[in-house]
């Protein structure tokens, strides 16, 4: 019994044996391995440490302050233009019939017609104001001003006044107004249709 | 008959197919370390056979012990061989199959020197056998087989050398020229005193027959 308890020491003493021997044998082999992966696994580790605390210290940091603020477009002023046109007519003495002719003319069709030889200060139509404003309604260039004194006329004779400013050339004379459009043309008749005969059918 | 690519269950579970970092060789290390450990308990029983057979370990070992750990080892050994070749199945850069490694000459890598470990493996299984089939086959049978067990060992030994990576490497040569030496000289001594019992036995067996005589 004895003997037989000393052999089973034996066998699993050498199976014992065996499986260490392996193992050490295999770590002999794979040390080469796991001392790499570990050395690699701790550089990897360390780079992500100093990863994460640059990551923390660009996270901390106070944000820069703002330098110059960004330019914001100003609103665009609205501006009023005033734009006053002097006209000044001279008329002579060989256009004075006909200039009698047209004011005549233009009494018919605009009684509110300048007289020759006056100034006259009328609004510009490229005159822009805002809508609603107090600026009075434009005035007709002959009327007075109400409750202005009236004053004569100027003798055909005199000189006309020679401006201070150079003017622009007398061109922006109204337009003689447009002579009255033609008569329509009476009606013509429009045929009244016949009725027409129904023919016979024979029977 | 033999499906390739074919692992067992049993492995199967210990298998990665991506095996990552300092595990990706943990197979090819196994078989490597269990061929060497599968080497040694070979030339521990060979050891232990010569010793019984030429009485070197007597007044040191009970013969006995020693033939019971010999014909331990013997079957020990075939474990050992079967885990080196099993363990090197599901190795993902040798990529053996069971056919590679039941059949000679099947093996892409290393064809001869794989082709020695199985031949190898199936003598050391027939000459474990025949222990127990004694009986049947007779003691000259029996001891004729028994005589293949140095040409197993230099098979074994040829294949670690040839086979194996480690060749190369001072501490395997030594190893392999430490056991081989120490079976070379067991097999001497086993000679020589096998030699001396001949020549002791004629004359411890002619002395009673002169006294008989005389």
């Amino acid at each position: 019994m004895q003997l037989m308890t000393k052999f089973w020491k034996t066998k699993l003493l050498t199976v014992a044996c065996s499986v260490v021997l392996t193992a050490l044998i295999w770590s002999a082999f794979a040390w080469p391995d796991i001392s790499a992966s570990r050395a690699a696994s701790a550089k990897k580790q360390q780079d992500d440490y100093a990863a994460a605390l640059q990551f923390l210290a660009a996270v901390s940091a106070p944000p820069p302050a703002p330098t110059t603020a960004p330019p914001t477009p100003e609103p665009p002023q609205q501006t009023i233009i005033r734009q006053v046109v002097v006209v000044t007519k001279y008329v002579n003495t060989d256009t004075q019939a006909l200039a009698a002719t047209d004011d005549a003319v233009v009494a018919d069709s605009a009684p509110a017609a300048s007289a020759p030889g006056t100034t006259t200060q009328q609004p510009s139509p490229s005159k822009s104001s805002k809508p609603g404003a107090s600026d009075p309604a434009p005035r007709a260039p002959s009327q007075p001003a109400p409750g202005a004194p009236e004053l004569p006329p100027p003798p055909a004779s005199a000189p006309p006044p020679k401006p201070a400013d150079p003017a622009p050339p007398p061109t922006a004379a109204p337009p003689p107004p447009a002579a009255p459009p033609p008569a329509p043309p009476p009606p013509r008749p429009t045929p009244v249709p016949q009725p027409t005969p129904i023919p016979s059918t024979g029977s | 008959m033999f499906p390739d690519a074919v692992i067992p269950p049993a492995l199967q579970a210990l298998t990665p197919a991506a095996a990552s970092g300092p595990w990706v060789h943990v197979w090819w290390y196994l078989g490597r370390s269990s061929g060497f450990t599968a080497f040694w308990l070979l030339f521990a029983s060979v050891a232990m056979g010569l010793a019984v057979s030429s009485r070197v370990f007597d007044g040191m070992l009970a013969r006995p012990w020693v033939f019971d750990v010999h014909k331990f080892l013997s079957i020990f050994v075939l474990l050992a061989m079967v885990f080196h070749a099993l363990i090197m199945i599901p190795d993902p850069y040798a990529k053996f199959t069971f056919k590679q490694m039941l059949v000679p000459f099947e093996s892409n890598y290393r064809t001869n020197a794989v082709a020695l470990g199985i031949v190898t493996f199936y003598a050391s299984i027939f000459i474990t056998v025949s222990f127990y089939v004694k009986g049947m086959i007779g003691q000259n049978m029996w001891r004729l087989i028994h005589y293949a067990t140095f040409a197993i060992f230099v098979m074994a030994l040829a294949h670690g050398a040839w086979a194996g990576t480690d060749t190369k490497k001072a501490y395997v040569q030594y190893s392999y020229l430490a056991s081989a030496a120490a079976v070379l000289f067991l097999t001497f001594f086993r000679i020589l005193a096998s030699r001396s019992v001949a020549k002791r036995t004629p004359k411890l067996a002619a002395v009673p027959a002169t006294a008989k005589a005389a």
